[in-house]
């Protein structure tokens, strides 16, 4: 039977809930020889991803991405940070990246969503409406 | 003042742009590859959304375009509409909360475009104002009428015993080079004389070769057809998923001319191609195969398709539009599993057979088994009166084919109705792209069931009845529009056919013995 690497890091996450950290470690030795017995052991990347997918969402606390084109000073990334805890009803962990490519304004990634407000894509949107 | 006009329009088009500060779902490529891609994300998409892959050059070249067709747990499977060659791993795929939608309207009238609506033609773009989407519920039950008006396709085998109406779906069905596209081309042309009620067309080309299809739309230039028409192609070399959107947005097209009250006309050349690409693409996506490898709903892609061609009550526009869809078979195989689908969603066929075609009788029509089930419904007295006539002299011609061997050992009864089958089978041949307009038909047929052609050798009726359309042409116009007008054939205009056919035998006589 084939599982996917979701199911995998789900039932060691439901499994592991509320143990002391001693038998955490038993629990993974014996995770990790079932893995080996699947054939699966070339999941586990995949499924380190989706076990901290699971606790993130746990843990209540979503991560966002913001990409600008010039540093932003740390009150400037305080209130986008807060902006977005009001979109997302959580609490945002946001990590910043400069990208120059973009040539202004700012890209939001978060989970499956994004908010493209760059001057890059409006140049963009502005062409493909010109050219028809 | 050129000027002036361009930078108004420039301004118009930056006004309507507006900011978009929103969210948008995405998610990332995670497979790709022979047209269809596998998404991670993507977790409020709908299913059929347009969806936009940012790929590699999508600044420089345009977005490339997919459709979310498999919603499953962790991932999406969706068809590419476009190149896949740009798409990376890891790419960004965007949701655009539209379903497929196509430019349909007047402006698509004398062009060629592809099932996405870009122009295939060189005239620049379509300024169509209005967009539709591809897949559309059919009409209901109640906003439909019964079909009670005939489409003319100008082909006096099918115009007579096998006619069409306006909300009907007719199948051809034959084997390869049978002459399907023939008749479907000279339906076209033949709608340009309907200016009374005219006949808006769409010819779609689902997988055929370009030079084929350049060869159809330089036909219908020159008759003057593309005034009417709209190309949508979709040819061999396009990947498999644009070959499976082209009947739908031919379709569009033509629903928007039946939603106006007008009516129209939409050929899929072929549903054969049609149903391989739709199996190409199931298949990708690991969809579970049936019978012949295609997926278990390819009857609900033929029949959803089928369905939307109806004849519209006058509450709801009277509108209509006629499909005549196409299947090729192999060795006449009328059993294999994508004809009899679709034989079984038409409201009849029409059989082409090769052996036929072979032996002279073009269009290859095998009346005997063709069907419309519209039948004289959609035929205009006139016609009514002498087709069926026509019909119970070719099939009492049918069965004695077999005594034709024996040659002079037959009663007179029978030679002469051997002979009369004869003269009627000449007759509804037909050379291509030379559709007849119907009261020249019905004077023709009469013609022929009344017995005019009895004395006139068997090699020489097609050229008596190129002879005869000339003498009409030339002496009795008046004759040949009142006819028209009437649609009925009235003592009045009975007395003047009669005459007609009497002198223009008379003269044909003469000019062949000067020879």
């Amino acid at each position: 039977m084939k599982i996917n690497p979701k199911q995998y890091a789900r039932s060691l996450v439901e499994a592991a809930e509320g143990v002391s950290e001693k038998e955490e470690r038993i629990l993974t030795e014996r995770f990790l020889e079932i893995l080996e017995k699947n054939n699966d052991l070339k999941k586990l990347p995949k499924i380190i991803l989706e076990m901290e997918k699971i606790s993130e969402a746990k843990s209540g606390v979503k991560k966002a991405r913001l990409i600008t084109a010039v540093e932003l000073s740390d009150g400037a990334k305080k209130e986008v940070a807060l902006k977005l805890e009001n979109v997302f009803k959580r609490k945002i962990e946001l990590s910043a990246k400069v990208v120059p490519e973009i040539l202004g304004g700012m890209i939001i990634e978060a989970g499956n969503e994004i908010l493209d407000v760059s001057t890059r894509a409006t140049i963009n949107r502005f062409k493909q409406a010109l050219s028809v | 003042m050129n000027t002036d006009y361009i930078i108004e329009g420039l301004k118009e088009k930056i006004r309507g742009l507006k900011a978009e500060t929103k969210f948008q779902n995405i998610g990332r490529v995670v497979k790709v590859g022979d047209g269809v891609s596998q998404i991670e994300g993507l977790d409020k998409v709908m299913a059929g959304e347009m969806i936009e892959f940012s790929g590699k050059n999508s600044a420089v070249s345009g977005a490339i375009y997919g459709v979310a067709l498999n919603l499953e747990e962790d991932l999406v499977g969706a068809v590419v509409l476009g190149d896949t060659s740009n798409i990376k791993e890891g790419d960004l795929v965007r949701t655009t909360g539209k379903i497929l939608q196509v430019p349909v309207g007047e402006a698509l009238l004398g062009r060629v475009v592809d099932p996405l609506g870009n122009p295939l033609d060189g005239k620049g773009a379509t300024e169509a104002k209005k967009f539709s989407p591809i897949e559309k519920q059919a009409p209901g039950i109640i906003e439909r009428e019964s079909v009670n008006y005939p489409l003319q396709t100008g082909v006096k085998a099918i115009d007579s015993m096998i006619p069409i109406g306006r909300g009907q779906r007719e199948l051809i069905i034959g084997d390869r080079q049978t002459g399907k596209t023939a008749l479907v081309i000279d339906t076209i042309i033949n709608q340009a004389g309907e200016k009374a009620k005219p006949v808006y067309c769409v010819y779609v080309a689902i997988g055929q070769k370009k030079a084929k299809i350049a060869k159809i739309v330089a036909e219908l230039e020159k008759a003057g057809a593309m005034k009417y028409t709209t190309v949508v192609v979709a040819s061999a070399s396009e990947p498999a998923s644009i070959l499976y959107l082209a009947p739908f947005s031919g379709c569009a097209m033509a629903e928007y001319f039946r939603d106006k009250g007008m009516d129209s006309l939409v050929i899929y050349d072929d549903l054969s191609k049609h149903a391989w690409a739709y199996r190409e693409i199931s298949l990708l996506l690991r969809r579970p195969s049936g019978r012949e490898a295609y997926p278990g709903d390819v009857f609900y892609l033929h029949s959803r398709l089928l369905e939307r061609a109806a004849k519209l009550n006058p509450k709801n526009g009277g509108g209509s539009l006629t499909a005549l869809p196409i299947i090729e078979t192999h060795a006449g195989d009328v059993t294999a599993y994508i004809p009899t689908n679709v034989i079984s969603i038409t409201d009849g066929q029409i059989f082409l057979e090769t052996d036929l075609f072979y032996a002279g009788i073009r269009p290859a029509l095998n009346v005997g088994i063709s069907v419309s089930r519209v039948g004289s419904a959609a035929q205009t007295k006139a016609m009514k009166k002498v087709a069926g006539r026509l019909r119970l002299d070719l099939a009492q011609f049918r069965e004695l084919a077999a005594f034709m061997q024996f040659g002079s050992d037959l009663d007179e009864a029978t030679r002469k109705r051997i002979e009369q089958g004869k003269r009627l089978t000449e007759l509804l041949k037909q050379p291509q792209y030379e559709p007849i307009p119907f009261e020249k038909q019905v004077i023709a047929i009469y013609a022929g069931v009344n017995g005019y052609l009895e004395d006139i050798a068997l090699e020489k009726i097609s050229e008596f009845e190129r002879f005869l359309y000339h003498e009409l042409e030339t002496k009795e116009g008046e004759t040949l529009e009142k006819l028209r007008r009437a649609r009925e054939m009235t003592p009045e205009i009975e007395e003047a056919v009669k005459r007609a056919i009497g002198e223009a035998k008379e003269n044909f006589k003469v000019s062949n013995s000067a020879l």
